[in-house]
């Protein structure tokens, strides 16, 4: 019974932060598409507006529910004290993180596979069929982004036994980190050193390609760094898991 | 020899707290109690020996293996039943004990015939099906036991294994130790009830403050604590305690509905000179009960000595 609530406070939370997103600017453009010549170009440009602003709210909404989801797993197994079950089985306390994770990966996963293709339904419902390469770009950047948070959010439950310490951790270092870079890194030049610059740089690269100037650091990088971060607090949180009581 | 649990300058800190100060403990196949006031350090002992904590400094070494690095292989062969056993409580009480099997190596068809022989021999086999969130914290507890029989362990840590349980799930979790014990289990039992431990243990140590500072085979804690109380059962309790009062071994004699109740130096005084001193004075006495509180007196023995020394 409990389950089912959450899932479905969690399914309203999603369509609501969705619509939210997506209208007030898709109907914009579309209504400001007023050039004859270049209506079929603006309804290419509107719809992948359309997918870049519904994507960005979505990752808004999914790092913020992956953290909670992610930074209560481990610290709940503690408060139950199912931890000290498991600990004494013979089971490596790797495989029992990396249960966790999986199960996160895969939480991820459908945030994004809901974000992505319902961004893609009602840009299909309104303004026009998106192209097969925006739907996948949409699904993916909402799954990395996820995935970032789901990694970061695991390192922080490893470190605490009690889920709201975690919680409020994972929380305010991800406020704090916005808040860094755009009132401190950005001003002075120094946002290349913070995750958020790259994931920023693989959106333009996604969405808006044009935009995309001889500055910004290649392709493969703006991939690649979320993904070694991902993996380094992965990794981090094995360690830490391993040494660490039960 | 080849000790099954051998522990070498063991130590757990936290932060300043020295929870387990350098215990050096060679267990070999008995049942070993662990006793002591609380925060003495014995869940953290044993939580190190299951590898549930890391330890600060020192080794453990299990079966002959470091703990450090065969962890799993040491897990494998061992049964733990924690203070506060816990389950997945949306899990039925079945699914919980066969999840256990399968992680232990067996495979499905041996797991589901192993949990339930783990279920009958704690008598829950009728609550399989139930959900371990719904069940009393007595019946919890007899899952507990039945999940830490799970794969006949050679090495059996219990703690605090009888709490919650009523008079027949205590008879029967006594049994099972008794009869893993006969088949060469090793057991280890942390508890604060001292008649449980006088009544299992081959051997006993008390740890104070993290130290064990006391380690002893059962059959020479009487030799240890002579002081003892003794109940004399007689019909003539007055005369009983008239001779009692002759003698200069017996102190504190009482004189109670059933008998007398004196506490005398030297065990051997009262099963020689006593039951003479009535022969003789034509006294008839129906039995002579040594209080079962061994354990109670070293405990108060060890404090005593302990508040002298500081």
């Amino acid at each position: 019974m409990l389950m089912r609530s959450k899932i479905i406070f969690l399914l309203v939370v999603m369509i609501l932060g969705f619509l939210y997103g997506l209208f007030i600017d898709a109907r914009y453009y579309a209504e400001h598409a007023t050039r004859p010549d270049l209506v079929l170009e603006y309804q290419r440009a509107v719809i992948t507006e359309a997918i870049f602003i519904s994507v960005i709210l979505p990752v808004g909404v999914g790092r913020i529910m992956i953290s909670i989801i992610g930074a209560s797993l481990l610290a709940r197994e503690f408060e139950a004290n199912t931890m000290s079950t498991l600990g004494t089985l013979p089971i490596r306390r790797e495989e029992i993180l990396l249960g966790k994770f999986l199960a996160l990966v895969l939480i991820c996963f459908i945030i994004a596979l809901f974000y992505g293709l319902g961004a893609c339904l009602i840009c299909f419902l309104t303004l026009g069929l998106p192209s097969f390469d925006i739907i996948v770009s949409a699904i993916s950047f909402i799954f990395l982004v996820c995935l970032l948070f789901a990694s970061f959010s695991i390192f922080a439950s490893s470190l605490f036994k009690n889920s709201v310490i975690a919680i409020f951790t994972v929380l305010g270092l991800i406020y704090l980190s916005d808040f860094l870079t755009e009132f401190l890194t950005k001003p002075l030049g120094f946002e290349k050193f913070m995750l958020k610059y790259y994931l920023w740089v693989l959106h333009e690269y996604l969405f808006s390609p044009k935009d995309v100037g001889q500055s910004y650091p290649p392709f493969y990088v703006s991939v690649s760094i979320p993904l070694v971060a991902i993996m380094g607090f992965l990794m981090l949180s094995m360690v830490v898991f391993r040494l660490r009581d039960i | 020899m080849d000790y099954v649990v051998e522990t070498s300058r063991l130590t757990k800190k936290y932060g300043d707290l020295i929870a387990v100060d350098s215990v050096s403990l060679k267990i070999g196949r008995e049942v070993f109690g662990l006793v002591g006031p609380n925060g003495a350090g014995k869940t953290t002992l044993l939580s190190l020996i299951t590898g549930l904590r890391r330890m600060t400094s020192g080794s453990i070494r299990i079966f002959g293996l470091d703990i450090r690095k065969n962890d799993l292989k040491i897990k494998k062969r061992i049964g733990v039943l924690n203070e506060k056993p816990s389950f997945l409580n949306n899990l039925s009480v079945f699914s919980q004990l066969l999840f256990v099997a399968r992680v232990k190596g067996l495979d499905r068809d041996n797991a589901r015939k192993e949990v339930w022989r783990c279920l009958e021999r704690v008598n829950m086999s009728k609550w399989a099906n139930v959900d371990v969130g719904k069940l009393s914290a007595g019946m919890r507890q007899r899952v507990a036991i039945a999940q830490m029989m799970i794969g006949n362990p050679e090495l059996l840590i219990c703690d605090e294994p009888t709490s919650n349980l009523d008079p027949i799930g205590r008879e029967t979790f006594f049994s099972l130790l008794e009869e893993s014990f006969e088949k060469g289990c090793t057991i280890i039992v942390a508890s604060h009830l001292l008649l449980d431990l006088e009544r299992i243990c081959t051997s006993i140590a008390v740890m104070n403050k993290g130290r064990i500072v006391k380690q002893v085979k059962i059959d020479e804690l009487s030799s240890i604590i002579r002081k003892r109380v003794v109940e004399i059962i007689s019909s003539d309790k007055h005369r009983v305690a008239e001779i009692l009062s002759t003698f200069p071994w017996a102190s504190d004699i009482k004189v109670t509905p059933r008998g007398v109740e004196v506490t005398v130096k030297d065990m051997k005084h009262v099963w020689i000179e006593l039951p003479r001193a009535a022969l003789e004075e034509d006294v008839t006495i129906a039995s002579i009960i040594p209080k079962r509180d061994l354990l109670m007196a070293l405990l108060k023995s060890i404090d005593s000595e302990e508040s002298g020394k500081s």
